[in-house]
């Protein structure tokens, strides 16, 4: 099987045509007829870490030892030198051992794979392990630009890394999840860092289903949302009750364990937020991707988290669309159902360090 | 009841140097380790927490001192007196007893 990778081979800007890939692997693993595959990436212009990520598990699992047929795997290097090197540093032939570059410009944090491990009172879990690292990781990329996270800062990420992680377990099916991450030097003090976090497993509005139920008190305020949207015929092809209840998950205090434990349910809205705040550059925004099942959501910059007052008590909310409201339909741009499916969850940041701008941030006057 | 101060220290309840704790079920394993009756019936509770250790989550607070918070509130006390946290942690600590007192169901 020849497999021509997309141009753009992207999850944020080309995520369809990306996972077309993904499917045609899937298929590889599960066809006896298939015995070699050819990787072509040779017209590659654009290829980001998240889709670069998915296909090397992909290629992993194709190749692993265990499998009782073995598939032969080969394939072209980008043309372009630039990615060339990506993929090199930190892409498929990174994590398959074919290729093992790190180079001088650029910071890795090797893809690894992590496993929900059962607590004990004296072995720390590889969450925690995971955690830490990927914050020392984080704190280096800052290191890189002359900048450092304090004490404070590191115990505020590993709150919101663990509990990303620990939602990655909580709806894994293989019990795995995987990070992958880059910071390339593109001047003087300044990086453009790439950070994925996925797992196979029950996309996020399946376990928000469950909620439904529930006598979870998000039950309510779910059913009538769903309502509202139907009844004014808001759902689209684009726009249905699945990608509501995603978008629902992701404001604060809301999380599909609610029912069980009213401390979750910060760590996405808290991550989008820290990014959103220190992850500009002078000319670019951050930019993150949540892809669960066949829903897709793009943070940008374009909509924000704001606080919000309901029934009296401050929450922070973001709905991506003009008024903030979640009785309106999101901005389908940024929020919508997309034609292929992922079978799990994917959390794909893009963010810059970026000196100038973090100095006015620090003076109190950052750039809009 | 033995009323004797307990000091927790948390270097034994780690492994690869770990600078992160968190997830209640870590909590939950702790605290069978020390025992419940032990953390409820202290006088005082402190923590030996190594230099390195960056982050003691609200969660693994939570698992380890959540059923101890909520026997302190049932019989009178203050847990804030009692349990003794290093500034550096003090508001992930004020979290968690807000939350083991929030809702019975987390317990």
């Amino acid at each position: 099987m020849r497999l021509e990778i997309p141009q753009n081979f992207s999850m944020i800007e080309n995520c369809e045509k990306t996972m077309d890939v993904f499917e045609k692997l899937v298929f590889s693993t599960n066809n006896n007829k298939v015995k070699k595959i050819f990787f072509n990436q040779e017209n590659c212009r654009n290829i980001d870490l998240c889709a670069e990520t998915v296909a090397a598990v992909l290629l992993k699992d194709l190749n692993d030892a265990d499998r009782k047929k073995k598939i032969n795997l080969s394939g072209h290097y980008p043309q372009d030198d630039d990615l060339m090197r990506i993929v090199c540093a930190s892409g498929v032939t990174k994590y398959l051992k074919i290729s093992n570059l790190n180079p001088q410009d650029m910071l890795l944090f090797e893809l690894r794979e992590g496993r929900r491990t059962k607590s004990t009172a004296t072995t720390s879990t590889e969450k925690e392990i995971q955690s830490g690292k990927l914050i020392e990781y984080l704190d280096d990329c800052l290191n890189s630009c002359e900048w450092e996270l304090k004490k404070e800062g590191k115990q505020y990420l590993s709150r919101i890394v663990a509990e990303i992680l620990d939602n990655a377990e909580g709806h894994s099916k293989t019990s795995s999840w995987w990070i992958n991450a880059y910071l390339k030097n593109t001047g003087n003090k300044t990086g453009e860092c790439h950070l994925v976090i996925f797992n196979f497993g029950i996309p996020i509005y399946e376990s928000m289903k469950d909620v439904l139920s529930t006598k979870s008190p998000l039950n309510g305020a779910i059913t009538r949302l769903i309502k509202q949207h139907s009844s004014r015929k808001f759902f689209s092809k684009v726009w249905d009750e699945n990608v509501l209840l995603t978008l629902y998950s992701l404001q604060e205090g809301v999380s599909s364990k609610l029912s069980t434990d009213p401390t979750r349910g910060n760590g996405l809205a808290d991550l989008v937020q820290f990014f959103q705040k220190i992850g500009k550059s002078a000319d670019k925004d951050p930019v993150m991707v949540l892809i669960s099942g066949d829903v897709f959501i793009k943070f940008d910059n374009v909509y924000e988290m704001k606080i919000v007052t309901d029934n009296g008590n401050k929450r922070r909310q973001i709905a991506f669309n003009t008024n903030n409201s979640l009785m309106d339909p999101p901005d389908p741009d940024k929020v919508k159902k997309i034609k292929r499916y992922f079978p799990g969850t994917l959390y794909s940041f893009k963010f810059y360090i970026d000196n100038d701008y973090m100095e006015k941030l620090q003076n109190g006057s950052p750039t809009t | 009841m033995d009323h004797q101060p307990l000091n927790i220290n948390l270097d034994l309840y780690r492994t690869a140097k770990s600078p992160v704790f968190a997830g209640r079920d870590r909590g939950i394993e702790v605290k069978k380790k020390i025992t419940l009756e032990r953390l409820n019936s202290a006088s005082e509770i402190s923590f030996s927490i190594p230099d390195d250790v960056y982050a003691l989550n609200s969660s693994f607070l939570l698992g380890l001192l959540g059923e101890t918070i909520k026997f302190h509130k049932k019989n009178g006390l203050d847990s804030s007196q009692i349990i003794k946290v290093p500034d550096e942690f003090k508001s992930t600590f004020e979290e968690t007893i807000r939350e083991a007192q929030q809702d019975d169901c987390l317990l």
